[in-house]
């Protein structure tokens, strides 16, 4: 085992490579390194809002970890989500005595035989986006200073998060760009061909056929100048 | 007789809602069939009108290709 644990994770965190990673494959990444640097953790999740916009254990380093959560999101109260809401880290030593505050989480949480929590706020643009989970399975699981590496590993995965985040963004949005171009460049050459068949129409009444096309036969503006460009091919090429 | 423009606008506003896409899709589908305008002179058109014929057309299209896609036949009006 490295003689620095959290050093490796803070260099592991810090040299990740969003662009060859999908936004969930870097979270996997961060839950796993949190795993190595805190040895104490059997376990670790990281709560955030599905697509559905309700609060889940989307990435997990074991199968667990979702079920315990289940309680948590069920009654609307549980450490991980104090984590998120309040950006501020919370620390369970023992699961029994969590009992009056997360009864439902500390029931399943035994359950599941954890004992003590440490639960991490993970921000993007100062604003809490969810929670890295770690769970242990006896009581007292994470010291003082656990809990300092979590919340400095905490900090390096949310800088990871954000420019995971905007690489996604900014590709999703150069791809898309790029299809709107093509569209844009079939409709142009479908209205050359039509200014082509018919001298004396301006670019506009082109556009006006082929809106009103789409329209007659109820189809994309953009279908209906790929048909025509097509049509055009074929037709040059004696087809 | 009432000014027709700030109506049809308010139509353009309303489909985009209705559709759940952001200013931001709007533009992109109006960029792609043609639209010549920025997202800022599409933001600015659904808030303060203004906006000329050829784009708000541009506009009405980009809405009726996804409402095709949804099996609803142009239900926004263009601008003769």
């Amino acid at each position: 085992m490295s003689a620095d644990p959290r050093g490796d994770a803070l260099s592991a965190l810090s040299q990740f490579l969003v662009s060859t990673s999908s936004v969930g494959d870097t979270l996997q990444r961060v839950a796993e390194i949190t795993t190595q640097a805190l040895p104490a953790a059997k376990m670790a999740g990281i709560s955030m809002l599905s697509e559905k916009g309700k609060p889940t254990t989307t990435i997990f380093t074991d199968e667990e970890s979702p079920q315990i959560d289940a309680s948590q999101y069920e009654s609307g109260r549980g450490p991980c989500l104090d984590a998120w809401r309040q950006q501020r880290v919370v620390r369970i030593d023992d699961m029994a005595l969590a009992a009056s505050e997360y009864p439902e989480f500390s029931a399943t949480a035994q359950e599941h035989g954890v004992q003590s929590t440490l639960s991490l706020p993970l921000f993007a643009d100062g604003a809490g986006v969810g929670a890295l989970n770690l769970y242990a399975a006896t009581t007292e699981g994470f010291s003082v200073e656990d809990e300092e590496t979590g919340t400095d590993l905490a900090a390096a995965a949310s800088n990871v998060l954000a420019n995971a985040s905007a690489y996604w963004d900014a590709r999703n949005l150069g791809e898309q760009l790029t299809e709107a171009m093509k569209s844009r460049a079939e409709i142009e050459q479908a209205k050359g061909i039509l200014m082509a068949q018919s001298p004396g129409i301006t670019a506009d009444d082109a556009f006006d056929l082929l809106r009103r096309a789409s329209q007659r036969e109820n189809m994309k503006l953009r279908e209906v100048a790929r048909r025509i460009v097509d049509r055009r091919s074929l037709s040059a090429d004696g087809g | 007789m009432a000014d027709p423009l700030p109506d049809m606008l308010a139509v353009i506003d309303q489909a985009r809602q209705r559709l759940g896409m952001s200013a931001h899709d709007l533009w992109l589908n109006y960029f792609a069939v043609g639209g010549n305008g920025s997202l800022d002179d599409v933001q600015s058109w659904l808030v303060n009108g203004g906006v000329p014929g050829r784009e708000h057309n541009l506009m009405a299209q980009a809405l009726n290709d996804e409402y095709t896609g949804r099996g609803l036949n142009h239900p926004v009006a263009y601008r003769d």
